[in-house]
């Protein structure tokens, strides 16, 4: 759970990382093992984008309140 | 070397190398769910050893954390680059299927070949240096070479 700005700009670093390894595994895998292999850093990607949305979604008196 | 957890139970931020023996003596034996997971670690390397193309393992997560209940156990290995799935038997195969690892080895595993360049590799063990609550945490890599 992200409670401050701080993190926001970490899970945002993190999320930015896990693209780019994506972005650079689809060119070295196969398809079938790149399905495979990017299964476990596509649940890790959401997760963070889910943290993202969750922490935006909040007013600033709710993010005082975390 | 593996150093001291600080307080709040990771290591400090860092990669740390460290034999299969450090990593069982510091992980994998204070606690009956650490004696579990420490043999299905081991097996996942032998299992990963066995292709022949295994070049390297990292692990992360709770596991390398100082609590007595680790949840599971967060890895990536690391192959060459002519490695193939296809050209192991199914028992090897399983590691690298994410569901099947779960319930077999109650791990995570992430994988790929080495050839998706250095940078990339860095990148990856750089982000999961940040826990799921944004703090900074040390990742052990296991000296497959030096196994006891």
């Amino acid at each position: 759970m992200i409670r401050n700005d701080e993190q926001l700009m970490k899970a945002k670093e993190a999320v930015r990382n896990l693209e780019l390894i994506l972005e650079k595994a689809r060119k070295v895998h196969s398809p079938s093992e790149y399905r495979a292999m990017s299964e476990p850093i596509l649940i890790e990607l959401q997760q963070r984008e889910n943290d993202i949305i969750r922490y935006l979604s909040l007013t600033e008196t709710e993010v005082a309140a975390l | 070397m593996i150093p001291e957890f600080q307080r709040d139970g990771n290591l400090p931020k860092g990669l740390y190398k460290a034999t299969f023996t450090e990593v069982k003596e510091t992980s994998g034996s204070s606690s009956a769910r650490r004696k579990l997971l420490i043999v299905n670690l081991e097996n996942i390397i032998e299992l990963a050893k066995s292709t022949g193309k295994l070049e390297r393992v990292i692990v992360w997560g709770s596991f390398v954390s100082n609590t007595e209940f680790p949840r599971d156990i967060d890895l990536l290995l690391i192959m060459s680059d002519d490695f193939e799935i296809d050209a192991n038997p199914p028992n090897v195969k399983r590691l690298f299927d994410y569901a099947q690892s779960r319930i077999v080895f109650n791990a995570d595993i992430f994988w790929t070949k080495s050839s998706i360049d250095e940078e990339a590799i860095d990148l990856w063990l750089e982000t999961y240096q940040i826990t799921r609550d944004y703090k900074l945490r040390g990742i052990v890599e296991v000296m497959i070479h030096d196994k006891e």
